[in-house]
């Protein structure tokens, strides 16, 4: 440290002695207490019932992990399920359940009709 | 430039006690909180006026920093003392209070505090360090609020913590989150910038 750096240290050291009157840090706390107890006032209930929320996950450790998954895995599934088809959305014939249509020939032939059956004789 | 202050705050605070005040302070405690607040408002105090020069800006930022780290205190972990911690939070905010303040177009020299200009301590001072100047203590402490003002934030908060404070190079680069490289450089640009301001009271 050169010479000039101490000189301008110990000018500059001086302002260290430059203090607020006395009993001002007194009055100050009591400022941050009322300060204090205003906010508290001022707080929802909803952002005290989310505070007390989040210290409840903060106190209940490492099983907050493995309960937060379990509850987004549930979420996701319930969304997945859930989720109504759109009305553009194209029906997958294949996924379709079976349906008879007036036109189509029968599946079962006539001759094999119980009607036509032949007469059996004993 | 490798001379530490005689004081050392960090390594001088009951650690230990602080901890203590904390964790009662977490559990919702506000005695426990009000401790620290007593104990630490006299060096933030400090910090927080030769950073702005101005009394109701001091007293005004030093509210929100201690309501700030009273809402954060859920989250503090201990991994740094409360000292550094609490430290960080009040340079922050004094950092973005002047980024602001210098927006304000109102707002000059002329709000700058004169300070404590009859103090007997600091007239005693101000003439041991200068024995030639021992009747110009204003023209001095308007030369030095004037010097401290030239310097950019960055710089004016190292010279802060280092000269007035005398918070160790360690401490500052953990309380900036800068290296200790970087404090000294900034230490050693800034007492340049202060050498040009301070000529005359310097022997």
């Amino acid at each position: 440290m050169t010479d000039y750096d101490e000189q301008v240290r110990k000018i500059v050291s001086l302002k260290r002695y430059e203090t607020p009157r006395d009993g001002y840090f007194e009055d100050f706390l009591s400022e941050f207490q009322q300060r204090r107890r205003r906010e508290l006032s001022q707080k929802s209930s909803t952002a005290l019932f989310l505070e007390r929320l989040a210290t409840w996950f903060r106190e209940i450790g490492s099983i907050k992990w493995v309960a937060g998954a379990g509850v987004a895995y549930a979420a996701v599934m319930v969304a997945i399920l859930m989720w109504p088809a759109g009305p553009g959305t194209v029906p997958d014939s294949n996924r379709a359940p079976a349906s008879f249509e007036g036109g189509q020939a029968p599946l079962i032939p006539a001759e094999e009709t119980t009607e036509d059956a032949p007469e059996l004789k004993f | 430039m490798s001379t530490e202050p005689s004081s050392e705050p960090a390594s001088n605070i009951d650690a230990e006690h602080d901890r203590e005040l904390v964790r009662r302070a977490q559990a919702g405690e506000t005695q426990a909180f009000d401790e620290l607040v007593l104990k630490f408002s006299p060096r933030l105090y400090g910090m927080v006026y030769h950073m702005t020069s101005n009394k109701e800006d001091t007293h005004d930022l030093l509210q929100d920093i201690f309501a700030k780290a009273y809402r954060s205190l859920k989250r503090f972990r201990g991994k740094s003392s409360f000292y550094t911690w609490i430290y960080s939070i009040a340079t922050n905010m004094t950092l973005n209070f002047l980024k602001k303040r210098k927006r304000r177009v109102a707002w000059s020299l002329d709000d700058v505090d004169s300070g404590i200009q009859n103090d007997e301590a600091m007239v005693d001072i101000a003439h041991a360090a200068n024995p030639r100047h021992q009747s110009d203590v204003n023209e001095l402490q308007k030369k030095l609020n004037e010097a401290l003002l030239s310097l950019s934030e960055d710089h004016r908060a190292v010279v802060t913590m280092f000269d007035i404070q005398g918070i160790p190079h360690a401490e500052i680069s953990k309380i900036l989150k800068v290296s200790e490289g970087t404090v000294r450089s900034r230490l050693f640009y800034a007492h340049q910038q202060l050498q040009g301001h301070l000529e005359e009271f310097i022997r």
